[in-house]
């Protein structure tokens, strides 16, 4: 889940009023937000929607917070500036977008929050700068109309930001960016196998930035008190791209500047046509029935109720008869169905509005079918005097492969596991009951333990079928395989099925001490097959166990048992 | 002067006394003859005893003032606990730090997560204590005052010494006090020591235990008067002719060990049956999952982070399944392109069907309801599941390498969001127990509207009990399914550690058989 960090004064500022600790967690419901550390001024907030970009930066939460009204954009807009898109750019990195925000001097506090904002939506949002990258100038510096070009790495060169500081005033080429600059190392992934690369300057040749690796420090040094900003995003995908851009305007917008938007003036064709103007005005509109909302809350509502609380959180909303129209706002493209829109009402309205109703549909209930068989036979093992015990499913390759003197290729590993300990899956239960014993010496002995539990066995390369098992083990001084397998008869007897035991070889048992459980007749069934082994552990596998006791096992699969 | 009367009074005692001796007391009794005053060990040595067997008739003697104790001293021994074996190989937390810092005049707080973050804090409190270090902005840790550092190396050289373990009476006062402040105590805190304490007792016989000797010797040995009925005594009806020795029964019972339920399960059942007597059925599935069913029937979009590899678990063979049944791969893959029949707008993307088929470790029980799902259920219905679910974290005490949730479903014709808040108001009081709880709004691929169930613990506070809500068109739809589904899901592991009064998840999967015996709910 992302997490943004903002200045609680600036989110104050934004919100004109100030919060206590507890006004504000409330507050971020609207947001599915929580507060994760306070330190000082500085907020962590952690947000759990994956798909609202809009809400990673102090300016987003502070207008879902403020859940005021909202105009809509007026659609003609007069458009002085261009960005012109050189063709080659099609396989390279495509899309561009961009304006100019006016009007007032940026201060400390936007300035940091563009900061904060801008590596969340390229970084978190932007598949760290993949799809979306974002620069931001001095506009003051500019000539437009602002040429986004193709160009071949040692055809342009320019002193990029934060340049190592011995050399801060040294101009590099675009491949020596990419390998001696500290951005140029972290993103140069992107333009992996790319002859040409992205590069934008102004009419006057003036170099804007290398995107999506670093401005120039001509023109894309930001310091407080500029009037005129130009802010650009690059990308591969286009809608996304727009989604950025109108975010960012939002943004500037609610900080009280100007937004002037930009003609973009593609050579070839996008889903968007040739021509764009951005920010992009998004004509989400959606058709939705009163009942729609009545059907899915459990309660009856006023059509003012439903318009006023959807304007607050952003939607334009027209009512036509029982239906209303209603339209995304431009920074949202998250809404794909209606229960999104219905739901933004219950959160605008909020949960503690709504009473709880009884469920009222009668069922009958009962527990899954080999729950019978899972609660006999620990009642059985229980009144044997054995002690449960539950273990983890993940486990160390050593403990079931080579401990055990066993081949690796019946145990399924992990690709990915987060330790080496936590390396395989269980495909019996035996080791979890020896790794028990070797940790309890000191317990008084003797020492009967039994678990029913889940294993996952490797049947071949395209199953691997989870079944239930109960395993038991005896340690003490003069613990042997007979004893055992008295207890073994005796659970058969109770849970109604006959076996013989054959002999077979096991690595992990002393030879001719170790057999195969074979059912004859099963109370359900005719099944007849092997469903386990009881035997007396080999000394080896007790060495490595580090186990100074006689052991004997039996394992056994309650899955079979439980067929019909 | 004795009386007689005195006399005769006091060989009555005796003789009463005499009459509950255990053939254990006459034996250690005896071993008093030759030299009055013994340990147990040397006791042992002459009557050949068990350890357990002397141990309780030396109890017994001294409880009838037959014997007494004369002095007792008690060892006590320090030795490293697991912890502390792994800082004599490695050097404590503070000493890792300080070498870090050494190395390079400072180091980044970041840097150091070797330590467990716990160490860590205690590690640096430590050195901030002693005013050895200072941190400044950002995290970096330099030193303040290396005069101190001498503290570091003495607990270091501490570790060494006592790697054998060692008579804590041989230590200075200040090295007793390192040692108490970090040693391990059963279930608590993980300290580097352990501290064990034995007791070396002297016994003497008494006045009366000397008279008891010279009586033994005249009279017949106790040895012949009845200890134990025996069935052959019954049969024959000898046990007429029998003297039964009295017991002493004040004294306590030698230990057994039996059979006993894991609290842990107890607890899961009793949720099971709370939802069975709610009218839900059980349902279960493998552990070894597809893509399609783990996180593409919930909606979750092919590029969503949570289905790379930190969030979910791959497997090296079995890598993928055979096949998806065809009809809803179809519907599905749909649904994510561009809403299919859904009324949705879908993810807009191109959709993957052989990474559908890849294998996943189930990393959620909502598998198991998409999947229930799947099956055609007749409404109304009512399913749920308890499940092991695997996610990559790494292991500490709130995360276990696998993990317990509930989840289940309800579909009915008439289902919404209040009656969600109906069903998780009883999930509140009915399962968790809460008299308080509330609802905050939540984000979940799968369900909307979302929420997610907080109640309010006595001492902790609120607490998020889990999550749920309305499952979306788009993941009802493509199954066939025509009518409203509410979805919940909670972490049963938490619920379980508050209910058994424990503080570490891995305590729920303990190794240690001592542990296991004494847990109780």
């Amino acid at each position: 889940m992302p997490t943004i960090s903002v200045s609680k004064k600036d989110l104050e500022s934004l919100l004109q009023t100030s919060l206590s600790l507890e006004e504000l967690e409330k507050s971020l419901q609207l947001v599915k937000g929580e507060i994760k550390l306070i330190e000082k001024d500085a907020l962590r907030i952690e947000l759990s929607d994956t798909n609202r970009p809009d809400l990673l930066s102090v300016e987003g939460i502070a207008r879902q917070i403020r859940r005021e009204k909202r105009n809509k954009i007026i659609k003609k807009q007069e458009v002085k500036n261009e960005i012109i898109v050189d063709s080659e750019l099609k396989n390279i990195r495509p899309y561009i977008g961009g304006f100019l925000a006016t009007g007032i001097p940026i201060d400390e506090s936007t300035l940091l929050a563009l900061i904060e904002t801008q590596e969340k939506l390229s970084d978190v949002f932007g598949k760290r700068r993949k799809n979306i990258a974002i620069g931001v100038y001095d506009a003051e510096k500019i000539e437009f109309p602002v040429h986004y070009r193709a160009v071949t790495p040692e055809s342009r060169k320019f002193i990029p930001l934060h340049n190592d500081p011995v050399n801060s005033d040294c101009e590099l080429n675009l491949s020596e960016i990419l390998n001696k600059h500290p951005k140029g190392k972290e993103y140069k992934y992107i333009l992996q196998n790319c002859k040409k690369f992205p590069f934008l300057e102004d009419n006057e040749g003036k170099v804007l930035s290398f995107p999506p690796i670093i401005n120039s420090k001509l023109t894309g040094e930001v310091t407080p008190g500029i009037q005129n900003i130009f802010c650009e995003v690059t990308g591969k995908n286009l809608s996304q791209l727009l989604l950025v851009i109108n975010i960012l305007a939002e943004n500037f917008k609610d900080r009280g500047f100007k937004i002037y938007p930009c003609l973009i003036k593609y050579s070839y064709e996008t889903d968007f046509g040739k021509d764009i103007i951005t920010p992009y005005q998004f004509e989400d509109t959606s058709l939705v029935h009163q009942q729609k909302f009545e059907h899915l809350l459990g309660l009856k509502l006023e059509k003012e109720e439903i318009k006023e609380h959807l304007e607050q959180m952003g939607y334009f909303v027209e009512i036509d008869k029982d239906n209303f129209k209603i339209t995304s706002p431009s920074y949202r493209k998250d809404i794909m169905h209606t229960v999104d829109i219905i739901e933004d009402f219950a959160i605008s309205r909020g949960y503690d509005s709504f009473s709880p109703a009884p469920l009222e549909e009668f069922t009958i209930g009962k527990s899954r079918k080999i729950e019978k068989i899972i609660h006999k036979t620990r009642e059985i093992m229980i009144g044997c005097g054995f002690v449960e015990v539950i273990s983890n499913i993940l486990d160390s390759p050593t403990n079931f492969v080579s401990n055990m003197e066993l081949p690796p290729s019946n145990i399924i590993e992990l690709e990915n596991p987060v330790a080496e300990s936590y390396g395989v899956l269980r495909n019996s239960i035996i080791p979890s009951l020896l790794q028990v014993e070797a940790q309890s010496s000191k317990a008084t002995y003797p020492h009967q333990i039994f678990e029913i539990g889940e294993v996952v066995c490797k049947t071949d390369s395209q199953t691997a079928p989870t079944l239930v098992k109960l395993a038991a083990m005896i340690a003490h001084s003069n613990a042997n395989f007979s004893e055992l397998h008295s207890f073994l008869d005796h659970l058969a007897y109770y849970l109604g099925f006959s076996y013989k035991l054959k002999k077979i070889n096991h690595p992990s048992f002393i030879k001719g001490r170790i057999g195969n459980i074979e059912v004859n007749t099963t109370p359900k069934s005719s099944l007849q097959g092997e469903i386990g082994i009881l035997g007396e552990i080999h000394p080896k596998v007790l060495e490595n166990f580090k186990i100074k006791y006689p052991i004997s096992v039996f394992e056994l699969s309650l899955s079979f048992l439980n067929q019909e | 002067m004795f009386k007689t009367s005195d006399i005769i009074r006091l060989m009555k005692k005796l003789d009463e006394i005499l009459k509950e001796l255990h053939p254990l007391e006459v034996k250690v009794l005896l071993a008093f003859k030759k030299k009055e005053i013994l340990t147990m060990n040397e006791s042992m040595d002459i009557t050949k005893l068990s350890e357990g067997d002397s141990r309780r008739a030396i109890g017994w003697l001294t409880t009838k003032e037959i014997i007494e104790i004369i002095k007792q001293d008690t060892k006590t021994l320090v030795h490293l606990s697991e912890l502390g074996k792994k800082y004599l190989e490695k050097g404590t937390p503070s000493k890792q730090i300080i070498e870090k810092i050494k190395a390079k005049d400072s180091v980044i707080i970041k840097n150091l997560d070797f330590l467990e973050p716990l160490e860590l804090s205690e590690a640096i409190g430590f050195l901030k204590s002693k005013g050895i270090v200072k941190i400044e902005k950002g995290g970096v840790v330099t030193f303040n005052d290396k005069s101190n550092l001498k503290d570091v190396e003495h607990i270091n050289e501490l570790v060494t010494k006592i790697q054998d373990g060692i008579n804590i009476n041989s230590l200075t006062t200040e090295d007793r006090k390192i040692i108490e402040e970090r040693h391990r105590e059963r279930g608590k805190s993980r300290g580097m020591f352990e501290i064990t304490r034995k007791t070396v007792a002297t016994f003497k016989i008494t006045k009366e235990g000397k008279q008891l000797i010279d009586i033994l010797h005249d009279k017949k040995l106790p040895e012949e008067s009845i200890s134990q009925l025996t069935s052959e005594l019954i049969k024959s009806g000898n046990w007429r002719e029998k003297e039964f020795r009295e017991y002493n029964i004040e004294l306590s019972p030698p230990r057994i060990v039996t059979g006993k339920a894991h609290p842990y399960q107890e607890f899961l059942n009793q949720v099971r049956n709370k939802l069975t007597s709610m009218g839900f059925c059980e349902v279960s599935g493998e552990i070894v999952e597809t893509e399609f069913w783990n996180m593409d029937a919930l909606f979750m979009p092919q590029f969503h982070p949570a289905r790379e590899v930190h969030d979910v678990y791959f497997m090296k063979s079995p890598k993928c399944a055979k096949e998806i049944d065809s009809k809803f791969l179809t519907a599905v893959a749909q649904t994510h392109q561009n809403g299919g029949l859904s009324g949705s707008k879908g993810w807009g993307y191109k959709f993957d069907s052989n990474r559908a088929k890849r294998f996943v470790l189930r990393s959620h029980g909502t598998v198991l309801s998409v999947r229930t799902l799947a099956k055609y259920p007749e409404p109304p219905g009512k399913y749920f599941t308890i499940a092991r679910c695997f996610r990559p974290d790494d292991v500490d005490a709130t995360h276990a390498p696998d993990f317990f949730q509930i989840d289940g479903i309800v579909l009915a014709n008439n289902i919404n969001f209040r009656a969600l808040l109906g069903l998780l108001k009883l999930f509140g009081t009915e399962i968790a127990g809460a008299s308080e709880i509330k609802f905050t709004p939540a984000y979940f691929p799968f369900t909307e509207p979302s929420v997610e169930l907080h109640a309010k613990h006595p001492k902790l506070g609120w607490i998020e009990l889990g999550g749920a809500g309305i499952f979306r068109p788009e993941v009802t739809t493509p199954l066939g399914v025509k009518v409203p589904v509410i979805a919940w899901g909670m972490g049963l592991d938490r619920m379980a550690m508050m209910a058994l009064g424990i503080h570490d998840i891995r305590d729920l999967f303990s190794r240690d058989l001592e542990f296991l015996r004494k847990m109780t709910d």
